[in-house]
């Protein structure tokens, strides 16, 4: 059994993910996909929604004879993936008080 | 079916998208076929979906956004537009609607005046028929009855409509009480849940 993972977690995944260095789609999914198991068309909208808000840029760079669009967070992507940072901590947070037991009990 | 195929048919159940937003789809699956290598080709195409299916669900999350953008509140102006493109067939729907409610109104207001006029009469014709049928009861039986009997009537008449009013006066009253209790209940949440909204807009624009 998996937990299902929301749209407002991959957003900031993908924001996470970039706040580090500037990826590529095929290269953004592997990363993502290290950490989450999705499938590699969920995170076209993702990435779109977050380029309309404003909180990713895009610019395309040539490799070996064609295009590569990379995707690049904002000032006001970084500020979001800080709002997102605090608000996962308060959530784990408050999740563990019901869920999380001791190491043993599993 | 190999990548050019299934991005083919992908372009073709998109024909109906923006073609701006359709290139860029289209542009962003190629590349993760091209990087992924033809060797994953056959194992993306199986994780994509069918290209109908796929299509889909480009085209169901662009309406999703698409709508939650026309959520948004109205910007004043608009609201002011609407409201003069409205006017020429509300202003007179609004006055008819006023005149209608203030002739009920007038309507109910006389016709208690009337009623409350008739009741009185029928005390005053009760009292005075009863003193005149006391009265004239010596002089001739017939018209003492007669008398009596009308006096007996109109105040039975006067009780009733009496206890009607008493009964009908304190029911208007309770009524209308709670009406203007539930209005004020309802448009205190109204407020309340303004100024929540407002409150949170207030957060995301921070």
């Amino acid at each position: 059994m998996k937990f299902q993972v929301g749209a407002s977690l991959l957003e900031a995944c993908v924001l996470a993910a970039l706040s580090k260095e500037d990826l590529y789609g095929y290269l953004l999914t592997q990363e993502i996909q290290k950490v989450v198991d999705i499938s590699e068309s969920t995170l076209y909208p993702v990435l779109r929604r977050l380029k309309k808000q404003g909180f990713l840029e895009t610019y395309d760079r040539s490799y070996q004879g064609r295009n590569r669009r990379y995707y690049k967070i904002t000032k006001a992507g970084e500020d979001m993936l800080c709002a997102y940072r605090e608000e996962w901590c308060d959530y784990v947070k408050r999740i563990d008080t019901l869920l999380g037991g001791e190491q043993d009990e599993c | 079916m190999n990548a050019d195929t299934y991005l083919k048919r992908l372009k073709f159940f998109l024909r109906r998208m923006d073609p701006e937003d359709k290139d860029d789809v289209l542009a962003y699956y190629r590349e993760i076929f091209e990087d992924a290598g033809e060797e994953k080709e056959s194992e993306l195409i199986e994780e994509f979906g069918t290209p109908r299916r796929l299509a889909a669900e480009i085209l169901a999350d662009s309406y999703e956004s698409r709508s939650r953008e026309n959520g948004k509140p109205m910007s004043p102006w608009k609201m002011i537009l609407i409201l003069l493109l409205a006017l020429p067939v509300g202003l007179p729907l609004l006055i008819c609607a006023f005149f209608v409610v203030l002739c009920l109104a007038a309507a109910t207001l006389f016709l208690s005046i009337l009623l409350i006029c008739a009741d009185l009469c029928f005390g005053l014709t009760g009292i005075l028929s009863l003193l005149i049928g006391v009265l004239s009861f010596f002089q001739s039986f017939s018209i003492g009855i007669f008398y009596l009997g009308l006096g007996l009537t109109s105040t039975g008449l006067f009780i009733l409509v009496t206890r009607f009013f008493m009964w009908l006066f304190p029911w208007l009253y309770g009524k209308l009480k709670t009406l203007y209790q539930k209005t004020a209940v309802k448009l205190k949440g109204q407020m309340k849940r303004m100024k929540v909204k407002g409150g949170k807009e207030d957060e995301k624009t921070l």
